[in-house]
């Protein structure tokens, strides 16, 4: 039998060997408790601001052919538009914030009911905006694409 | 570990996961917006050559701007539409806008509409990871 778990013996009640099993159960319950507690305190959090535009979305817009409605069509009106007198600027914003915290005040709320914050915290954020240039006959004349953003791994820790 | 012992761990257990439960922020859904959705028929009213301002102000109200640009003048309309999705310590907030851009030539008529909607793609989401 060695340790296997008995579940009752109508004769002598809980035998040993399903304490021990219930010791363990117990420990792994506790350690999860522990865990669950520390996750409750985390918060990870992204914000998307518009769909991300890729190089590979644009490929489709060529310089000297591709109409304004074309561009519209497939990416959507702008976010903004700015011009000269002969050209006009469409600008798609996109942006993704990425969020990373750590509370280890919420440990207090079960004992305080006083609970001053004790978080750590860090945020990846990114802007970019992809421009695409328009001449007077609402043909594409230029594109501009935001260089490669590095995109790193985020921590909670902010030193 | 008798029986009395056990039921208190029991207890003791559940009284655990009571508390787990009252800490963590649960589940979330929330959907906000500023301004009101373009309707499709209104937008398809404007005509290219022949709408004026007064009729696209009309049909879609005052812009939210003006801008002068490539030498037209531009009514501007915008609407923000977001879902925050929320689950214990996961959250992820999806934002997107609508954008009606109308073109006036210098006799105050309509030259070109620039109309798009990113709105009906926004879905509600928890994954914060990756994509």
């Amino acid at each position: 039998m060695g340790n296997e778990p008995l579940a009752y013996s109508f004769r002598f009640g809980r035998l040993v060997s399903s304490v021990a099993f219930y010791k363990k159960s117990f420990s792994a319950i506790g350690i999860g408790i522990v865990l669950l507690l520390f996750l409750c305190g985390c918060d990870f959090r992204k914000v998307v601001v518009n769909d991300p535009i890729h190089p590979e979305d644009v490929v489709f817009i060529k310089s000297g052919k591709t109409t304004v409605q074309q561009v519209a069509a497939r990416l959507g009106a702008p976010d903004e538009i700015t011009g000269t007198s002969d050209r006009l600027w469409f600008h798609y914003h996109f942006k993704t914030t990425k969020i990373l915290r750590v509370d280890f005040g919420i440990l207090l709320r079960i004992w305080s009911p006083v609970v001053p914050p004790f978080s750590i915290g860090r945020s990846d954020a990114g802007t970019d905006v992809f421009l695409v240039a328009f001449d007077s006959q609402w043909v594409t004349q230029d594109l501009r694409f935001p260089p490669p953003k590095e995109t790193g791994k985020v921590s909670f820790w902010p030193f | 570990m008798n029986d009395r012992k056990f039921f208190k761990c029991k207890v003791w257990l559940l009284l655990t996961l009571a508390c787990l439960c009252l800490l963590s922020q649960g589940c979330v859904f929330v959907r906000g917006g500023m301004g009101e959705p373009f309707r499709d028929e209104d937008v398809a009213l404007i005509h290219k050559g022949s709408s004026t301002r007064d009729r696209v102000a009309l049909l879609l109200g005052a812009p939210i701007e003006i801008i002068e640009a490539g030498g037209y003048e531009i009514f501007h309309y915008r609407r923000f539409d977001s879902k925050l999705g929320y689950f214990l310590f996961l959250s992820r907030l999806n934002i997107t806008t609508d954008h009606v851009y109308v073109f006036f030539n210098r006799e105050g008529v309509v030259e070109e509409i620039i109309y798009g909607k990113r709105t009906p793609g926004l879905q509600f989401q928890v994954w914060p990871f990756g994509e």
